[in-house]
């Protein structure tokens, strides 16, 4: 389509937020959970390059989580968004600084994380905007609100299972945070409440139930990039 | 249909091919694209005419790759196929079968009917490890018209399901989408501008429906157009697809050279693999055909080709492009509810595990 001075062209602006679970029970894994995420946006941008999708603007975020039932001081980090590539030194930082270390019993604070990432600051101007959050755990979550009453615990949070999936929103909801459009869930999770529950049930989920000790495969991190870019 | 088909210089492969043929009063072009070279995955469109009883079929099928990006075998050169690509083929190929049969005189197994038998028959017993309610076995839209000619009129019956699109056009108002998307959102403009997510598609893994419109005694000379959204949902407002196939049509010198520019042009804005076939009834020549429209064209560049080629900067162009559709929607959604049949795709059985893969 011809414009004199402005390209319109339908470009997609791409939010991804990484929700790391960095617990000891994660050191076996972390390595490779790490290498997934530092790679996964430009695994992204050249599988939607290939597929001829251009991406107008890419911003990556990342909160890594402990539990509030064990140390609710290191429970939970969560930066900003960061654009990329102007800023990919911090992203790469941020995400190779991590350690894992500390969250008590096996139950940890997952389901915060998932509300602190629904909660992000979305991109909302741009056309074909594509929200995507990516958890990574081999634990189960305690249920939401547990340490709820610790200085550290992020103020606004849903206090229950159906109030975080009406944040997520299903096709009629009228109080969805995230866009039905926009958004995609991708769950690297054992295969236990509430990982399989949100992945039967929430809609525009991809999930890949992983076994203790177990990296991503790279066939299956492929086949999940490739889920990703062609529902871009 | 005579086939024009660009070939890969280093191989065999078609990158992209135009069809076109002119018979009696039908003339029917069709465009087919892959984003990438042999692993595109639209399937390549459909158009069927059986001359004794003046019926004909037209299709498009577009595999999705992101619910379909499971691994389905490799073809016999090494490429590695998805779910998406063969859902595609399957569709076509079925929707084919089942309507030679239909023109036979044979209305049973109906296409859902075929389509669950045929996408049910490739699923393996294999169990894939990434789940979630985005992945389907080998899902792919599909949008269909199947017409008889009677006397001055026609009978049009659009089906469809996902986000493939099934249009009347004619000269008077333009285009006119007969489908409607499977999708939560029903304005036109917002599923250009989000490309939202598809609520139905068909699929192997059941729970697939196929909407179906009945349109009766549609006056003729008319075109009817069946395109997978990389032909429409990159244009920059609804009505620049219109402008498109229009646009093509006017500078042209036959019906090749119509299939062959659509190709072309296409390729220049697309994000996605397109593909498009528009069959026109009863003109009596190409250049009727281009006669015919002219009007039509000058008016959409008039009202809004022209609008978006000076714009400057993006609020200029988000004001033109709601300009745009407000100008454009009365006409294009005249048939937007029409009444809908809903025909449910049979859900097939597991396959038995024996251990075979592809």
């Amino acid at each position: 389509m011809s414009n004199n001075d402005y390209d319109a062209t339908l470009s997609y602006a791409v939010d991804i937020v990484f929700c790391i679970d960095v617990t000891g029970s994660m050191t076996p894994v972390l390595g490779t959970v790490k290498d997934g995420a530092l790679s996964f946006h430009k695994r992204l941008e050249e599988a939607m390059h290939a597929k001829g999708k251009a991406i107008s603007q890419l911003r990556l975020r990342v909160i890594t989580y402990r539990d509030f039932a064990d140390n609710a001081a290191d429970a939970i980090e969560a930066s900003s968004f960061w654009t990329i590539p102007d800023q990919i030194d911090e992203f790469e930082a941020f995400i190779r600084r991590q350690r894992a270390s500390g969250g008590g019993d096996e139950p940890e604070s997952g389901l915060e994380a998932l509300a602190v990432a629904i909660k992000s600051e979305w991109e909302r101007g741009l056309d074909r905007r594509r929200h995507v959050i990516a958890m990574f755990t081999d634990a189960s979550a305690h249920p939401l609100g547990t340490g709820a009453s610790a200085r550290t615990y992020p103020a606004g949070l849903p206090s229950s299972m159906d109030d975080l999936f009406e944040m997520w929103g299903y096709a009629t909801s009228q109080q969805a945070v995230m866009e039905n459009a926009a958004k995609r869930l991708l769950l690297f999770a054992p295969d236990t409440n509430p990982w399989n529950v949100i992945a039967a049930d929430w809609n525009n989920t991809i999930y890949l139930p992983s076994r203790a000790g177990e990296g991503l495969e790279e066939v299956e991190l492929a086949e999940i990039i490739d889920t990703i870019a062609n529902s871009v | 249909m005579l086939i024009e088909a660009t070939c890969d210089p280093e191989g065999d492969e078609p990158r992209l091919a135009a069809w076109h043929v002119a018979v009696r009063e039908l003339i029917a072009v069709a465009a087919w694209v892959p984003k990438r070279p042999g692993l595109g995955e639209d399937a390549e469109p459909t158009f069927m005419h059986h001359a004794p009883s003046g019926r004909g079929v037209l299709g498009v099928y577009d595999g999705l790759g992101g619910a379909g990006a499971r691994h389905a075998g490799r073809a016999a050169d090494g490429r590695r196929l998805s779910h998406a690509f063969v859902a595609s083929r399957l569709a076509h190929l079925t929707v084919q079968s089942w309507f030679a049969d239909l023109a036979a005189g044979q209305a049973e197994p109906t296409l859902p009917q075929r389509l669950a038998e045929t996408l049910g028959g490739a699923r393996t017993a294999a169990r894939n490890k990434i789940v979630g309610t985005m992945r389907r076995d080998f899902p792919t839209t599909l949008a269909v018209i199947d017409y008889q000619q009677a006397g001055d009129g026609l009978t049009v019956a659009a089906s469809w399901a996902g986000d493939s699109r099934c249009y009347l056009l004619t000269a008077d108002l333009g285009l006119q989408q007969l489908s409607k998307d499977d999708s939560d959102v029903e304005d036109v403009l917002e599923l250009l501008i989000a490309d939202q997510p598809m609520t139905n598609v068909v699929s192997a893994s059941g729970d697939s429906t196929i909407h179906r419109r009945v349109f009766a005694g549609l006056p003729t000379p008319c075109v009817l157009v069946c395109a997978t959204d990389g032909f429409f949902g990159y244009v920059t407002a609804p009505a620049m697809f219109e402008h498109v196939l229009l646009s093509e049509l006017d500078r042209a010198a036959d019906a090749g050279e119509w299939a062959q520019r659509l190709t072309a042009r296409v390729r220049g804005y697309t994000s996605d693999d397109a593909s498009v076939v528009a069959v026109a009834v009863g003109f009596g020549s190409f250049a009727q055909l281009q006669e015919e429209y002219r009007e039509r064209l000058r008016r959409l560049t008039h009202e809004h080709a022209d609008m978006f080629d000076t714009v400057a900067g993006r609020t200029e162009f988000v004001a033109a492009r709601r300009r745009s559709w407000e100008i454009y929607r009365r006409n294009y959604l005249r048939y937007f509810n029409w009444p809908t049949e809903d025909l449910t795709v049979p859900r097939s059985p597991a396959p038995e595990q024996t251990g075979a893969r592809w």
